[in-house]
C-alpha cells in the first residue's frame, strides 16, 4: 500500500528528475536543486528567445516559448518583418522535428555491411579528420565540396573559410524550389539578377500565373499578411480582385474570385495576349508603351489569335488587360512550379511586360532588395558537380540539410554520382534518401537548440538563439568544423574560435554594428539585437528601366516527353510538407490537406472525367509511366485540374525508415525529366506525360470531410453563407441575441434567464473573407491544447482529435465558360462557446457547463464518458478520447504543461485557450490593471497569418471583438437553434456579376 | 355422489394435476443443462470482450464521431422495451380483468424484471469510464457534488429504477402464495428458503384477502410505470436537438413499440417454453392467440408512428429532419429501415387470419422478426440520426464492431440465464391464479366465454 505522502515524495523526486534531465540533456544522477538558479528559468514561468524560423528558405522571425528548459511552443515574433508574429502551418508543427523520435541520435559511420552504426562524437571527428589531412597534406584543390541549405552571416563566413583552408570553393546551396527563371528574366528585361520584391499589400488587382504565395513560393506568411492588406481594401460591391491562372487550383487558386484552367504550355500566350490588349485599348503606361520595341513583339498575339491555342476567349482577355490597368498599381505574379518547364523565362519575361505595362514597376515590384533565394546553386550547376563527382574529382562531399537525392530528378543520377564520392559526410538530422548514401553523419542540432543567423533579404539579419539543451546527442555543425579544425594542425592557427557563438558575436559586431551610422556600445547593441530577433533596416528602392526582351521572348511549342494519350503531369510541392523536408512530423499528417482534405497519404489527383475515360474511382492504385520511370499511387478525383493534367504532391512520402512518413507514391520525381531548361538551368517541373494504368489494387484514401452523394443542398446553405453584405444587412449590437425570426414571431424564446457575465464575456469573431484555409490554426491548437495524434487507421474510423478544423466549401466547379468562379469558403469550425449550448444541460454529471466567463467549459476529471454532449453539439466539435493517446518519446518533452492531457473515456473540446485567459488575467493582476484588449490571444488567433481569428471581451465595447461583433456580415452559423453561439462569423464576399459582361 | 360432489373430487383432481404439472416441469433434463451451459459460455465471452473495451477503450467498438451512441443505446432501448409487455400483460389486463392472462403473466414479470436487469447494465458497459457510473447517481457527498437534473440521463436513472423496484415487487407479490406450494412440496434446504420467502403463507382466507389487494394496489401502481419509464426512455433522444430525435411523438411512440416488442418477447419466450415444459394444456394457443391480436393492435400503432415521423419530416419543410428520413429511406440507412419496415409493419398483418395466428411456428417466426424489427428501429432511431446530423461535413456511417456484438449476444444470453434459473426453480405459471381461473369456469362457464370475447 502506497500513502499519498510517500506517492508526492516519489512523484515530486521523479517530475524534478525529468525536470533536469530535460535541461541538461544528461542523466542526473544526483538530485541536487539549482543551488543558483539560472535566471531566465522560472519553475512555472515561460521564457521567451527570438530565433529564425528555418523550416523553409523564407526565413520568418520565431519566438520560442519554453517552460522549465524546454520548448514548448513556437511563435512568430512580432518585431520580425518577415512573418511580425506569424507563422505558417509548417512553422507552427517545427517543435515535432526538435522532438522527433526518429531523429538521428549522435554520429553514425557505415560499416563494411553497408549499414550504419552508431560511434562516439571523438570518433567521428577523428574518422573526419583522418580524411581531409592527406587531402592537406597533398595540396589538393577543388577535392572538397558542400551541398547544403542556404547560409548567411557567420555562419556562411565560417564555412568559405573552412572549405578554403582545405583548398576549396564549391559551396553550392541547395533548394527544392528556385526561381532560376525568374532571376533571368529580371536580368534580361531590368539588368538586375535578382528577384524582384512584391508589394501585395499595394495591388489593387492582382493576377496569378500559378504561383502559390499563400503556400509554399518564396515566402508565404509574409505574402499571406500581404494578401489580406489587398482584400480587405477592395470595395465590397466589386470583391473580385484575384484571378489566377494555373493547371490546377491550388490553395492560391481556391483563394481567387475567379480561376482560369489554362492548357499546360499557353501560359506565354495568354500573358502576351493579355498584354497586347493592353495596348489595343490604350491602357499601358506611356514609358512602357512607347518603346518602340514593344508593338512589334505583341503583334502576333492578339486574343484572337491566341483563343484557339489558349482556350480563354477574346472577352476575357480584354477584361483581365482592362483590370490590370484600371486601378494602377495592379501585379501580375509570374509561374509557380506547375508553370515551370521549357517556357519559364519566357513566361517571367511575359509577366513582367505585363507589370511595366500596367505601371507597377517600382510599385508593386520592386528591385533593389536582393533575396538569399538569388544565391541558390541552379540545377545546372548541381548537375556540375555532379558530373565531377562522377570524375573522381571529389574525393569528400558536405551534405548539410536538404535531401537531394529525394527532391532532384530521380534520373539525374545524383544517388550514383554519390556513391562515387570516396567519403560523403552528412549532417542532417533525420534520415532520409540522402544519407542513406553517407559514410558519415554527423547530425546538426534543431535550429531552436542551436545559434546561429540567417538573413533571408538584405536589410533582415536575423539571429538564431538555441531555446533549449539539444534534445539528442547532437552536435551543431558550425562547432564541428571549428573543433575539426582545431584538431588538424594545418587549420588550427586560423580558427582561433572556441565555439561558434563566439565567432557569431564577433561577426555581428564587425559587418553590423561597427556599419552603423551610429556609434552604439556591443553591451547595448547586442541585448537589443537578441530581443528584437535581430537587425533590420529599410532597404533603398532602386530604379529600373526597361530593357528590350524581344530577343529572349521565344515563343515556342512546349514539348511534352511521354506518350500521346497520356496526361501532363504536374508536380507541387505539399503544403504542408514542402519538398518532404517534415514528412515525419505527425501534425502534418493529421491535418487535412486544405485543397482535398486528405490525411496521411501520398495521392495522384485526377480529374473526374479522366477518370471516367479510364474507369478509375477514388482510391484505386494507378501506375503512372513516364519515360524516366514509374510509380504506383492512390488516386485522388480532383475537379480543380485542367483536363489534360495530373497532379501529385511532392514529399508527402519518403522511402526511408520513417514511422510518420507515408510509403505510397514514393516519389514523383521518378517520372521527370532530368534535362535541365536550356535558359535557365533550372529543373524542368513539367516536362513530361505520363501513362496511367490500372493496377486492380485499392488504397482506400482517408479525408476527414465527408461528402455524400445523398446529400440535398439545404443542409450545406445553413452553414454556408454565400451571400454579398448587401444582400442581408443586418447589423446587431455585439450583445449576442436570440434569431430575429424566432423572438419577432413567438416572443422571447428562452425558458431560463440568459447567463449573467458580470466580469468578461469571451468572444470570437472569424472573418471569412480573411480566412485561406491554410491550417496554421489548427497546428498552433495541436501544439497549445497537446491534442493528440491517432494516425492513418483511426482517422479513418472517424476517432481524429482535432479541436479546430477547417473545413473546405466548394460546390462543383462548373467549366461553362473560360472563367471559372472558385466558390470556396473555408469555415474555420471550433467550439462555439454557445450561450445556450446544448452539450450543457444533458450531460449527468455537470461535466460542461457554462462559466461565469461565457466560456463552455468542461471538466475533465469529472466526465464519466456518456458522449450525450457531442450528440447534442450541432457543431460537432466535442471530440471523445477512444484511447489514452499517448507519443513516442521525446516528442511529450513538447506538451504544455498548463494544459492537462486527457485519459481514455474523456470528452474534450476547444477551450478558448483558457489557460491564456488565466495567464493574461494573472498578468494584468501582477502589473495591477484592468484585462485589456489583446491580453488574451488564443493559439489559433495568435499564428493566424491574414488575423482572420480575433479574440477579446464582449463587455468591453471597445475592444476589437466588440466592434466586429456588429459587423454588417456577421452571422452565426445554424443560429436558427437558437444556440446563440459566442463565435461570430463574417461572410466571404462573393462577386455578383458575371466574370465579363459583354 | 352428488354432482356437486363429484364435481368438486374432479375440480381438486385438476389442482392437483395443476400442481403436478407444474412442479414437474421444475424437473429438469440434460437439454436444460446444456442451454444453461451455453448461456454461461456466451456470458463469459461478453464480459471478456467488456474488459476489452474497458482496459482499450471504446476505440475497440464502432462507435465513431459523430456516431456516440449505437448498438449499446439501441440493446438498452430494445431491453426496456421487452420489460414493458411483462407489466402490461399481468397489471393492465389483470385490471381490465382479462382472465386469459393468467397462464403467461408469472412468465410476463419474470421477464420484465429480467429485462430490466438486462437494459441496466447497458448505459454503464456504454461509459467511457465505466469505473464512475456511480456519479450518476445522487448520492450525498463532501463536495455536495449533484447530479444535473436537466439531464435526460438523469431521469432515465430514476425511471427504470423506479420501474425495476415496481415490478421485482409486482413479481414477488404474486409468488408468494405458489413460494408455499414449493415450500409444501420440497424438503431440507429448499424447503427452509421457500419457508422464509414464502413469508409464512397459509392460504387463509384473510391471506388471500389482503394478497388480493397488495395484488391491485402493485397492479395499479405499475400501470403508470408502463407509461412513463418508456416516456422518460424516449426522452433521452426527444429532448435533444437530434433532426430525428426531437419529436413530440417519441413518448407514446416508444411506449407503443415497447409494448409491441414485449409482446414478441412473450411469444418467442412460451412457444418453445411450453413445447419443452409440457405445458400445452396450461398456455394454450387460445392465450397465444390473443397475444397475437393485441401484437397487431400494437403494430398499428407503430407504422402510424412511422407515418407521423415521416409526414412531419415533409411538412415541416425542416431541411434537416427531411435529411434524415430521406437517408433513412432511399439512403445509407435505406437497408435497415426497409428491414424495420418489414418486419414491424407488414409481417404482423398475417396475424389478421386466423389460421396463422393459430399457428405456433407461424407466431414463433414472426415473433423473432418483431425482435430483430424493433432492434432494427432503435438502430435506426439513434444512429442513424446521429450520422446525419447539422453538420454534414461530419457525416459517417456506423456498424457495431465484434465487441459490441459480443456484448449484445451475451445480453442475450444473460437473459437467458436467469430465464431458465427461473423456470427451473420457481413455477413458470401461477399456480394459483390458474386454479382460480378453472374454478371460475367451473363454476360459471359464461366467463370463460367472455374471457375469450376479451
Amino acid at each position: 500500500m502506497i500513502k499519498r505522502r510517500d506517492f508526492l515524495k516519489t512523484v515530486g523526486i521523479s517530475g524534478s528528475a525529468a525536470l533536469l534531465d530535460a535541461c541538461t540533456g544528461e542523466n542526473s544522477e544526483t538530485l541536487v536543486p539549482y543551488l543558483v538558479p539560472p535566471e531566465d528559468i522560472v519553475p512555472g514561468v515561460p521564457a521567451y528567445y527570438t530565433t529564425s524560423c528555418r523550416e523553409c528558405p523564407a526565413g520568418c522571425g520565431m519566438l520560442a516559448k519554453t517552460r522549465e528548459g524546454r520548448v514548448i511552443k513556437v511563435e512568430g515574433n512580432p518585431r520580425h518583418p518577415i512573418g511580425r508574429g506569424k507563422l505558417c502551418i509548417r512553422g507552427q508543427a517545427s517543435v515535432q522535428s526538435l522532438y522527433n523520435p526518429d531523429r538521428f541520435q549522435g554520429p553514425q559511420r557505415r560499416n563494411e555491411q553497408g549499414g550504419l552504426e552508431p560511434i562516439e562524437w571523438d570518433q567521428a571527428k577523428e574518422l573526419l579528420v583522418s580524411r581531409l589531412n592527406p587531402l592537406l597534406s597533398e595540396g589538393a584543390s577543388q577535392k572538397v565540396a558542400w551541398l547544403g541549405r542556404l547560409m548567411t552571416g557567420s555562419m556562411e563566413s565560417l564555412v568559405r573559410q573552412w572549405l578554403g583552408a582545405l583548398g576549396s570553393d564549391r559551396l553550392l546551396f541547395y533548394e527544392t524550389f528556385q526561381y532560376e527563371a525568374l532571376r533571368r528574366a529580371s536580368e534580361i528585361a531590368f539588368g538586375r539578377l535578382e528577384l524582384p520584391q512584391y508589394h501585395l499589400e499595394e495591388a489593387q488587382f492582382l493576377l496569378s500565373f500559378g504561383a502559390d504565395f499563400l503556400e509554399t513560393w518564396r515566402s508565404n506568411v509574409e505574402f499571406t499578411s500581404a494578401f489580406q492588406q489587398m482584400r480587405s481594401s477592395r470595395p465590397s460591391n466589386a470583391p473580385d480582385n484575384f484571378v489566377y491562372l494555373g493547371n490546377r487550383l491550388s490553395l492560391t487558386g481556391s483563394n481567387a474570385d475567379w480561376w482560369i484552367p489554362l492548357r499546360p504550355g499557353t501560359e506565354v500566350q495568354l500573358a502576351l495576349s493579355i498584354a497586347h490588349s493592353i495596348l489595343d485599348q490604350g491602357l499601358a503606361v506611356e514609358t512602357a508603351a512607347s518603346q518602340e520595341w514593344v508593338r512589334p513583339l505583341l503583334a502576333p498575339y492578339s486574343p484572337q489569335s491566341t483563343q484557339e491555342s489558349t482556350g480563354v476567349e477574346v472577352s476575357t482577355v480584354r477584361e483581365l488587360a482592362r483590370r490590370l490597368c484600371e486601378k494602377p498599381p495592379s501585379l501580375a505574379l509570374g509561374g509557380g512550379i506547375s508553370a515551370t518547364g521549357e517556357q519559364a523565362v519566357p513566361l517571367e519575361l511575359a509577366v513582367l511586360l505585363l507589370n511595366a505595362l500596367a505601371g507597377n514597376i517600382g510599385k508593386t515590384v520592386r528591385f533593389g532588395t536582393p533575396s538569399v533565394l538569388d544565391r541558390l546553386a541552379s540545377y545546372q550547376e548541381i548537375l556540375d558537380l555532379a558530373q565531377e563527382m562522377n570524375e573522381d574529382k571529389i574525393q569528400v562531399l558536405f551534405l548539410h540539410h536538404g535531401d537531394p537525392v529525394f527532391t532532384l530528378p530521380t534520373s539525374s543520377g545524383f544517388a550514383q554520382a554519390l556513391d562515387n564520392v570516396p567519403f560523403v559526410v552528412s549532417f542532417s538530422s533525420l534520415p532520409d534518401e540522402t544519407t542513406a548514401h553517407a559514410d558519415l553523419i554527423l547530425p546538426d542540432h534543431h535550429f531552436l537548440e542551436s545559434w546561429g543567423d540567417y538573413s533571408p533579404r538584405s536589410g533582415v539579419s536575423t539571429i538564431q538563439q538555441p531555446a533549449m539543451q539539444p534534445v539528442f546527442d547532437t552536435k551543431a555543425t558550425a562547432d564541428v568544423l571549428l573543433s575539426t579544425a582545431q584538431e588538424m594542425e594545418e587549420l588550427a592557427a586560423r580558427f582561433t574560435d572556441s565555439t561558434y557563438a563566439e565567432r557569431l558575436r564577433s561577426h555581428w559586431d564587425a559587418t553590423i554594428r561597427k556599419t552603423l551610422d551610429e556609434e552604439i556600445p556591443w553591451e547595448e547593441f547586442w541585448p537589443d539585437v537578441l530581443t528584437r530577433g535581430g537587425h533590420f533596416q529599410e532597404q533603398p528602392l532602386l530604379e529600373v528601366d526597361l530593357h528590350n526582351i524581344s530577343e529572349h521572348l521565344q515563343v515556342t511549342e512546349e514539348t511534352l516527353v511521354g506518350p500521346e494519350e497520356g496526361k501532363s503531369l504536374l508536380l507541387y510541392p505539399s503544403p504542408y510538407f514542402f519538398d518532404g523536408r517534415n514528412v515525419n512530423n505527425p501534425w502534418l499528417h493529421e491535418i487535412p490537406d486544405p485543397t482535398t482534405q486528405l490525411v496521411w497519404d501520398s495521392w495522384v489527383e485526377v480529374h473526374p472525367e479522366t477518370a471516367r475515360e479510364l474507369a478509375l474511382a477514388e482510391g484505386d492504385v494507378v501506375e503512372l509511366t513516364s519515360p524516366y520511370g514509374s510509380l504506383t499511387a492512390p488516386v485522388h478525383l480532383y475537379d480543380g485540374l485542367h483536363q489534360d493534367v495530373i497532379a501529385m504532391p511532392l514529399g508527402r512520402a519518403k522511402s526511408a525508415d520513417l514511422r510518420y512518413a507515408s510509403k505510397e507514391g514514393v516519389n514523383p520525381m521518378q517520372l521527370i525529366s532530368p534535362e535541365p531548361a536550356a535558359d535557365s538551368g533550372s529543373v524542368l517541373w513539367r516536362s513530361v506525360r505520363v501513362g496511367i494504368t490500372k493496377t486492380g489494387a485499392r488504397h482506400p484514401l482517408v479525408s476527414l470531410q465527408s461528402e455524400g452523394a445523398e446529400r440535398p443542398e439545404d443542409a450545406l446553405v445553413a452553414i454556408q453563407p454565400v451571400e454579398a453584405p448587401d444582400a442581408a444587412q443586418r447589423i446587431r449590437p455585439s450583445e449576442l441575441e436570440a434569431p430575429e425570426a424566432h423572438s419577432q414571431e413567438h416572443g422571447p424564446v428562452d425558458y431560463y434567464p440568459p447567463h449573467e457575465h458580470p466580469d468578461h464575456q469571451w468572444s470570437m469573431v472569424i472573418d471569412l473573407d480573411a480566412c485561406t484555409g491554410c491550417n496554421a490554426c489548427a497546428a498552433a491548437c495541436y501544439a497549445e491544447n497537446n491534442v493528440p495524434v491517432v494516425g492513418r487507421e483511426l482517422c479513418g474510423h472517424g476517432r481524429e482529435m482535432s479541436w479546430l478544423r477547417i473545413e473546405r466549401h466548394q460546390k462543383p466547379l462548373i467549366r461553362e465558360t473560360d472563367v471559372v468562379f472558385t466558390d470556396r469558403i473555408s469555415l474555420p469550425v471550433l467550439c462555439q462557446h454557445c450561450h445556450n449550448a446544448p452539450c450543457e444541460p444533458v450531460c449527468p454529471v455537470f461535466a460542461t457547463y457554462h462559466n461565469p466567463e461565457g466560456l463552455n467549459a468542461q471538466v475533465y476529471a469529472r466526465c464519466v464518458g456518456t458522449r450525450y454532449c457531442s450528440n447534442n453539439c450541432p457543431y460537432k466539435v466535442r471530440r471523445f478520447n477512444w484511447h489514452t493517446f499517448t507519443v513516442p518519446e521525446p516528442l511529450q518533452l513538447q506538451l504544455n504543461p498548463d494544459v492537462t492531457t486527457r485519459t481514455a473515456g474523456v470528452m474534450e473540446k476547444c477551450t478558448f485557450c483558457v489557460q491564456r485567459i488565466q495567464e493574461g488575467k494573472n498578468r494584468a493582476r501582477c502589473e495591477d490593471r484592468e484585462v485589456g484588449d489583446g491580453d488574451v490571444t488564443p493559439a489559433c488567433a495568435q499564428t493566424c497569418p491574414t488575423d482572420a481569428i480575433v479574440f477579446g471581451d464582449l463587455n468591453d465595447p471597445v475592444s476589437r471583438v466588440s466592434q466586429l461583433a456588429g459587423h454588417p456580415r456577421n452571422y452565426h452559423i445554424l443560429e436558427q437553434l437558437n444556440t446563440r453561439p459566442a463565435v461570430t462569423y463574417l461572410k466571404k464576399l462573393v462577386p455578383e456579376k458575371p466574370f465579363t459582361e459583354e | 355422489m352428488s354432482l356437486q360432489e363429484s364435481t368438486q373430487a374432479t375440480q381438486r383432481g385438476n389442482f392437483q394435476k395443476v400442481n403436478r404439472d407444474v412442479l414437474r416441469a421444475l424437473q429438469p433434463g440434460p437439454l436444460y443443462f446444456a442451454l444453461l451451459g451455453v448461456c454461461l459460455i456466451v456470458i463469459a465471452f461478453g464480459v471478456w470482450a467488456w474488459s476489452h473495451q474497458v482496459l482499450e477503450g471504446l476505440a475497440v467498438t464502432g462507435l465513431r464521431h459523430p456516431v456516440m451512441w449505437g448498438a449499446y443505446i439501441t440493446t438498452f432501448v430494445f431491453w426496456v422495451g421487452i420489460a414493458h409487455s411483462g407489466t402490461l400483460i399481468s397489471a393492465i389486463l389483470f385490471l381490465f380483468r382479462a382472465r386469459w392472462r393468467a397462464a403467461i403473466s408469472r412468465a410476463a414479470e419474470a421477464m420484465t424484471v429480467f429485462a430490466v436487469m438486462t437494459a441496466g447494465l447497458f448505459p454503464i458497459i456504454h461509459l467511457g469510464r465505466p469505473w464512475l457510473f456511480y456519479w450518476l447517481l445522487p448520492y450525498p457527498n463532501e463536495r455536495t457534488l449533484w447530479v444535473n437534473f436537466r439531464s435526460p440521463l438523469i431521469w432515465d436513472v430514476f425511471a427504470v429504477g423506479t420501474y425495476f423496484t415496481v415490478s421485482a415487487m409486482f413479481f414477488y407479490v404474486g409468488l408468494v402464495p405458489d413460494l408455499a406450494v414449493l415450500r409444501d412440496n420440497s424438503t431440507g434446504w429448499k424447503r427452509r428458503i421457500f419457508s422464509v420467502a414464502s413469508l409464512g403463507w397459509l392460504g387463509t382466507g384473510r391471506e388471500w384477502k389482503h394478497f388480493s389487494s397488495a395484488y391491485l394496489f402493485l397492479a395499479a401502481l405499475a400501470t403508470p410505470l408502463v407509461v412513463s419509464v418508456h416516456s422518460v426512455v424516449s426522452w433521452d433522444f426527444a429532448v435533444a436537438i437530434v433532426p430525428g430525435w426531437h419529436s413530440t411523438i417519441f413518448a407514446p411512440y416508444f411506449v407503443a413499440g415497447a409494448i409491441f416488442s414485449g409482446l414478441a418477447m412473450v411469444l418467442t419466450l412460451l412457444i418453445p417454453a411450453r413445447a419443452i415444459l409440457n405445458l400445452k394444456d396450461y398456455i394454450t394457443l387460445h392465450h397465444l392467440e390473443n397475444v397475437a391480436k393485441l401484437i397487431i393492435v400494437s403494430s398499428l400503432i407503430v407504422s402510424y408512428a412511422y407515418l407521423t415521423e415521416l409526414f412531419f419530416a415533409w411538412y415541416s419543410e425542416n431541411p434537416f429532419a427531411q435529411t434524415v428520413f430521406l437517408s433513412r429511406a432511399v439512403g445509407d440507412f435505406a437497408p435497415l429501415f426497409w428491414l424495420m419496415v418489414l418486419c414491424n409493419c407488414l409481417a404482423p398483418l398475417l396475424f389478421f387470419f386466423r389460421k396463422l395466428r393459430r399457428n405456433t411456428g407461424v407466431l414463433f417466426a414472426i415473433s423473432l422478426l418483431i425482435n430483430v424489427g424493433m432492434w432494427t428501429e432503435r438502430f435506426v432511431i439513434i444512429s442513424g440520426s446521429l450520422a446525419r446530423e447539422y453538420a454534414r461535413t461530419s457525416w459517417d456511417i456506423y456498424s457495431p464492431s465484434w465487441v459490441e456484438w459480443s456484448i449484445l449476444l451475451a445480453s442475450f444470453a444473460w437473459f437467458a440465464f436467469w430465464f431458465l434459473l427461473f423456470i427451473r426453480h420457481l413455477p413458470a405459471i401461477p399456480i394459483a391464479e390458474v386454479k382460480e381461473s378453472m374454478h371460475r369456469a367451473a363454476h360459471d362457464p359464461s366467463s370463460l366465454h367472455t374471457e375469450q370475447q376479451t
